[in-house]
């Protein structure tokens, strides 16, 4: 079976990009896909505790509810995004793995398709 | 080898739609095989029919129709993308009573399972589009 | 074995610092795009390993009035090489 690591660079809000990558991760989970969901960059925005959006916009958090639903468990957030913008892991509000630049590489040598967001 | 394409971006707001028609036509040329083109995001306006630029510049949506055409190449945009920009055919026009449709006929519509399939067949897939890092 | 793609410029995006710090021992990048615009300024060179290269996309280069020949790290490429590139790596990072 072929696995693939959805990679979501975007933050939250001024585009659909960050929906885009979920649903795309959603689908292919309800594919059968061995899929996994890195944050990197301005992505890592997403994951944010007590995001409180406008009621035009829409949160993202609910997005992230279903993600237990398809059994997507293996979540990853770039350390150096984080840190590079002055958050730590207490500010995501979902269990993700923190990987450093070396757990990246292997991260990202692992999985069959990239598909970047 | 068999690619699949997956284009985020709108033609004429960001280069890579071009590239990735040019590397669709490369693909084809050296003998490979392109399972599928999937647009989602601003990359769903590649099949806006009711594109019309000035006659000096080149038509994407009339590059990617003809590169359809010619090879057969599958090209598919993300429905959820599609209905929110506007870019929907006459079958989704009369469901949601609207006065037009814009889908060229080279283009279907259909969901990400498309995208997720197309992938699963392919032995590359390629992401044209992003302003990430 | 992966094949970096970056289309953006040095000068407005962080993607090339991020891609040299998880670029694997046999990966290579290949710019694309605004990401040629890199060639201008010599400084920004990445230091790559015997095995990791620097491609890019000639016709963006020479689109944007720049001069690819002048480095001999960089290996300027059309977009028949760019599909062979692709099918040399296992897979393609869209940064």
């Amino acid at each position: 079976m072929r696995s693939t690591l959805v990679v979501s660079q975007k933050p939250p809000y001024s585009s659909t990009a960050a929906k885009d990558a979920l649903d795309t991760a959603l689908a292919s989970a309800a594919f059968g896909v061995n899929v996994g969901l890195l944050f990197m960059g301005d992505g890592v925005f997403q994951l944010v505790k007590q995001q409180n959006p406008p009621p035009e916009q829409k949160r993202i958090a609910g997005i992230f509810d279903s993600l237990g639903l398809y059994d997507i468990e293996d979540i990853y957030v770039c350390e150096a995004a984080l840190g590079e913008r002055g958050l730590t892991p207490e500010a995501l509000m979902i269990p993700a793995t923190i990987v450093d630049n070396k757990a990246l590489k292997s991260l990202l040598s692992r999985y069959d398709n990239l598909l970047t967001f | 080898m068999i690619f699949t394409l997956h284009v985020i971006c709108a033609p004429y707001s960001q280069q890579s739609n071009l590239s990735a028609l040019q590397f669709c036509q490369a693909a084809l040329t050296a003998g490979h095989k392109v399972r599928r083109v999937f647009f989602s995001g601003d990359g769903v306006h590649s099949g806006n029919a009711l594109s019309v630029p000035p006659q000096d510049e080149l038509n994407l949506v009339r590059a990617w129709e003809t590169l359809a055409e010619s090879s057969g190449v599958e090209l598919v945009v993300c429905v959820s993308a599609a209905l929110r920009r506007g870019v929907i055919n006459q079958q989704e026009a009369n469901r949601y009573s609207k006065p037009q449709y814009s889908l060229s006929e080279s283009f279907t519509l259909s969901g990400l399972g498309q995208l997720v399939e197309a992938a699963l067949e392919s032995d590359r897939v390629i992401t044209f589009g992003n302003h990430g890092g | 074995m992966i094949l970096h793609l970056i289309a953006t410029s040095p000068f407005s995006h962080p993607a090339m610092t991020r891609c040299l710090e998880c670029l694997g021992t046999n990966d290579s990048i290949l710019l694309m795009e605004d990401g040629v615009l890199l060639l201008a300024q010599p400084k920004l060179l990445p230091d790559l390993g015997a095995h990791q290269h620097l491609y890019v996309i000639e016709q963006d280069v020479l689109a944007r009035g720049l001069n690819s020949h002048q480095y001999p790290a960089v290996e300027p490429v059309n977009y028949e090489q760019f599909v062979e590139l692709v099918t040399q790596h296992q897979k393609t990072l869209t940064w």
